[in-house]
């Protein structure tokens, strides 16, 4: 016979069968399957062959323990003995109903909280990774002064791309994105507006990696005027997405272009830092007038790598690649001293947080804090384990006592007490993964803003991470009773003689650590919560309700703002309107160079200013100290006069702002130089989030159409919706082809602190939980103490002890347990939080009432836990406790 | 006294050891029990054969190393005299049984 030497089995298997089985047995049944193995290799299916012998392989793991010299013996197989303790176990789970119930739903809850939150860091971290090359993909962003400040953007201007584009080695595909705004239309009736329709060169998709519906993406991008839709996009303009070679218009301020659709692709998913609906040839923009001499605004630029390029060295690759190419700025840019730097596409989500992002990233340190959260609920949930097992020694002593004299060893007994702990992890576990499904699906998706589910999750690797998180939580919780209960003395077990006291101490130490971690979580829900609403509740300066402002979105309604002004403020709901170039809350204020009149041009500072009209003061209800507002009838309003807040008062130290002159240099189409006086002096307002100090503000009248952008509208109190058709209806009277866009002044301000919102709501769920896992520890904790003390209280109760006075005495080691937790955790609330209130400069102090309240609540909440056990003791009958002896 | 007579598939097993003779290992009696209409796994066998070798009806020995099992020697096993009496006793109970049965019994219609 021949033998092909070449094929052999994996070896794994024959290294852990010689392992696990005596030797010559091993040597033989390898050598069966091998020749099994060969038998089938030489017909010919290798990997069938393969998979059998693995298979046999591991089915003759069954013969553990058993050996050829073994024979005579009376065969206690490890096998058995596993098996012998799996049923003690759940004969224990059922006797201990109680017991088991608080044990594994405590411990379960724990699992659930750590996958979901598992689940949730997964999906942060997963962004953009689906793309096949997310490794060598970059983005270029810049760096640059504007407004007085160095800003960072992800924007790039688009000088970058020539120069990369004209060749550097190691780079394989340069993209430039511009997201514009404008109007879009299937048939000329019924248009939208959209916000991000992309503009992308021909190598968009052989960089990032989409699933083509219909199409050819190679070729999609090529000519001018092709567009590619999402798989949503064409339900919602075409019904269906077999709509290749048909057309849309896209209409921008000026002029309307017709587009072919030259592809579908899937949506994008969640989990990508941009996303859009529309992605349009590049080339496109060259035939529309805005943009004919390539004079593109900032735009998005990311490059593809080689495969041969060094992660490390592609910075300095595009950066001496930029600075080499000796590409043209124009000059307002040059200006502005523009660097460049490159973000690796994976680190955008998470570590980046620039001005004009796609959207909003996630702060890497929330991810921190939401590992932290997991594990913390974790400890709980295995130091609740610890204690309800312990205190289960005196009931499980008689088995102990029986197992030790029959000649149980200590570590088999310590491997019992493990099989029991896994027994009751792998329930909880199993329990704690339909808790977290049902929970990711029906209840967090809306806290945590998208759906997540762990059906995605059932593949080896997961299963297998899995696996190894029920033995290590199993060895975390058992591996401390388990080593306790083997060491029982025999005698003592048998006997039911207490265990010793001293352990206590342990006990209380995690219950205490316990209870420190549920008060520290409950002060910062507390705090966040406080300063959440402190945000949305404080006195901003002016009044954010009833006020809609609308978007005035193209020339035509810029140019004629004062007629939809005059038509608004005829109609009764209204009670006056403002326009203002931007919005309170917003970031866009200009900043332009201010001086005293007659001062030297150094003495200029660059503050925030804001164009308005006659009615925005009155709008906004702003409370003037000093001087009046703009006036209709005072024609030198319209250029010579200036309202400003205390801010810029105080910074040009005036103690008599009013009267005073100054030179405003403004680039309203061209540069002017504006000298006026201050006729008014408006209370600080906060016109940006309270994260900021007021900054000093220049109010002065600007009504040219390209800053008219907003017209804020003071409604009546009463029914918003009808107050809102109202309004519409004049704007559809006023300029019928555009839909009217608008916001809520008040929901625009609130969005400010969407992050803080959804924090405080996670971290009110993670406290409760973490509240009830404790709970459920003080609970089986009392119980135990409760039963060992039983005999002693019933001799008090003898000697004439009442019933208050027992309880009194029981309640002095919780009441101690708290006081103390709280003394632990006080100081470090008190650290953490202030460090993070510190950073906010309008914020709530951090007084006596918050760690009061937490530290009565905790007290309570411990005391009603734990008197359902103390209370059953203190109240019972002496005689029939001391007879149980 | 239980285990003092053979179940179904230890029999099974003892015969095959019987009629192979010498020759009786883990794979031979797997092939040989297949060609007489019986799949089982090889680990089964091995768990029977440790059994029968415990109720002394087998005895057993490590040899015949040959290159396609890679150098590895077999467990062979053949039966012990013990093994040939529970071997005769259940064939001389079946027999009897068998005898036994009336013709009418097996008249089916």
């Amino acid at each position: 016979m021949n033998e092909p030497n070449h094929i052999n089995p994996p070896s794994w298997i024959e290294r852990l069968l010689k392992f696990l089985l005596d030797e010559e047995v091993a040597e033989s049944v390898v050598g069966d399957i091998t020749e099994k193995f060969r038998k089938r290799a030489q017909q010919g299916n290798r990997r069938k062959a393969t998979f059998l012998y693995v298979v046999e392989g591991l089915g003759l793991l069954r013969l553990i323990g058993q050996s050829k010299c073994q024979r005579q013996t009376n065969p206690s197989t490890f096998i058995g003995m596993i098996r012998n303790y799996s049923i003690v176990a759940f004969r224990n789970l059922k006797r201990e109903r109680l017991y088991s119930v608080m044990n594994v739903s405590g411990m379960a809850i724990g699992i659930a909280c750590f996958i979901v939150i598992c689940c949730y860091i997964r999906f942060e971290l997963s962004y953009d990774r689906y793309h096949v090359s997310h490794d060598r993909i970059y983005r270029i962003a810049s760096e640059f002064d504007e407004r007085g400040e160095r800003v960072k953007s992800a924007r790039t201007n688009p000088q970058v791309f020539n120069a990369l584009h004209e060749g550097a080695a190691g780079i394989e595909n340069v993209i430039r994105i511009l997201p514009l705004s404008g109007i879009v239309s299937t048939d000329g009736v019924n248009k939208f507006r959209e916000n991000n329709f992309c503009f992308a060169d021909s190598t968009f998709f052989s960089t990032f990696s989409f699933q083509l519906i219909d199409g050819f993406l190679d070729h999609a991008l090529h000519a001018p005027l092709s567009v590619v839709l999402t798989e949503y996009a064409a339900r919602r303009y075409f019904g269906s997405t077999d709509i290749v070679g048909r057309q849309l218009t896209f209409e921008d301020e000026e002029k309307s272009y017709t587009f072919n659709v030259t592809g579908v692709i899937h949506d994008f998913l969640r989990n990508s830092h941009f996303r859009t609906e529309f992605i349009a040839s590049f080339s496109s923009l060259k035939l529309m007038p805005f943009f004919k001499d390539e004079d593109y605004p900032p735009l998005y630029v990311y490059v593809q790598t080689n495969k041969e390029t060094l992660p490390e060295s592609v910075s300095d690759i595009i950066l001496t690649t930029i600075s080499k190419s000796g590409i043209e700025l124009p000059e307002f840019f040059r200006a502005s001293n523009p660097t460049y730097f490159v973000q690796p596409l994976d680190d955008i989500h998470l570590h980046s947080n620039l001005n004009s992002e796609w959207e909003v990233n996630t702060e890497y340190i929330y991810i921190q804090a939401f590992a932290a959260l997991g594990l913390f609920i974790l400890f709980i949930a295995c130091i609740n384990f610890i204690n309800l097992a312990t205190a289960q020694a005196e009931k499980r002593g008689r088995e102990i006592g029986v197992r030790k004299v029959l000649g149980g060893l200590k570590d088999q007994l310590t491997i019992q007490f493990l099989t029991e702990t896994f027994v009751y992890v792998l329930i909880a576990f199993a329990l704690a993964c339909g808790i977290a499904e049902l929970s990711l699906r029906f209840f967090l998706a809306d806290i945590l803003g998208n759906e997540l589910s762990l059906l995605s999750l059932v593949n080896i690797p997961s299963i297998l991470i899995a696996i190894g998180f029920i033995l290590v939580i199993t060895f975390l919780a058992g591996i401390y009773p388990s080593l306790y209960l083997s060491q029982l003395m025999p005698i003592a077990a048998l006997k039911g003689l207490p265990v010793k006291s001293g352990r206590d101490y342990l006990r209380h130490g995690l219950v205490s650590f316990q209870i420190v971690i549920s008060c520290m979580l409950i002060t910062a829900t507390i705090v966040i919560l406080k300063q959440v609403e402190y945000f949305k509740t404080s006195d901003l300066g002016f009044q954010k309700e009833n006020i809609v402002s609308i978007s005035l979105s193209d020339r035509h309604a810029q140019k004629n703002y004062i007629v939809l002004s005059e038509k608004l403020s005829q109609e009764s709901a209204v009670i006056s309107t403002g326009l203002s170039h931007t919005l309170p809350g917003r970031t866009n204020f200009y900043r332009w160079p201010v001086k005293p009149k007659g001062a030297d041009e150094t003495e200029s500072r660059f503050i925030k200013t804001l164009g308005v009209d006659e009615g925005f003061v009155r709008t906004y209800n702003l409370s003037l100290i000093k001087g009046r507002d703009f006036s209709r009838d005072i024609p030198s309003d319209q250029t010579e006069a200036f309202i400003i807040n205390e801010a810029a008062a105080e910074m040009f130290g005036w103690q008599q702002a009013v009267g005073q002159e100054l030179e405003l240099t403004v680039y309203i189409g061209g540069r002017q130089v504006r000298e006026g006086t201050v006729i008014g002096l408006v209370k600080d307002f906060h016109f940006e989030s309270l994260y900021q100090r007021v900054d000093p503000l220049i109010l002065f009248i600007n009504k040219h159409p390209y800053y008219a952008e907003n017209l804020s509208v003071r409604m009546r109190p009463g029914e918003l919706s009808t107050n809102i058709e109202r309004i519409r209806a004049i704007w559809n009277n006023f300029h019928p082809e555009r839909p009217m866009e608008y916001t809520f002044i008040d929901q625009d301000l609130d969005r400010l602190y969407q992050s803080e919102t959804r924090l405080s709501k996670i971290l009110s769920v993670i406290s409760i939980i973490a509240v009830s896992i404790s709970g459920l520890g003080l609970f089986s904790l009392s119980s135990y103490s409760a039963s060992r003390r039983a005999r002693e209280m019933s001799i008090r109760k003898i000697f004439g002890a009442s019933s208050l006075r027992l309880l009194t005495l029981q309640y002095r080691l919780y009441v101690a347990l708290v006081l103390i937790a709280n003394a632990i955790s006080i100081p470090i609330c008190v650290q953490g939080l202030s460090q993070w209130l510190d950073s906010i400069p309008y914020r709530i102090s951090l007084d006596a009432p918050i760690f009061v309240s937490t530290l009565i609540g905790s007290m309570v909440v411990t005391l009603l836990v734990i008197t359902f056990h103390t209370l059953r003791v203190a109240v019972a009958n002496p005689v029939t406790m001391i007879r149980n002896e | 006294m239980k285990g003092s007579n053979p179940g179904e598939f230890e029999e099974l097993i003892l015969l095959t050891v019987a009629s192979l003779y010498d020759e009786a290992y883990g794979v031979a009696i797997q092939d040989e029990l297949k060609l007489a209409g019986r799949s089982v796994a090889l680990s089964t066998i091995h768990v029977a054969l440790f059994r029968l070798e415990r109720k002394g009806w087998v005895e057993s020995r490590f040899d015949g190393a040959t290159k396609q099992r890679g150098g590895r020697r077999k467990h062979l096993y053949r039966v012990t005299a013990s093994g040939q009496r529970v071997l005769k006793q259940a064939k001389k109970t079946r027999e009897k049984l068998w005898e036994s049965i009336p013709k009418a019994a097996f008249r089916f219609n």
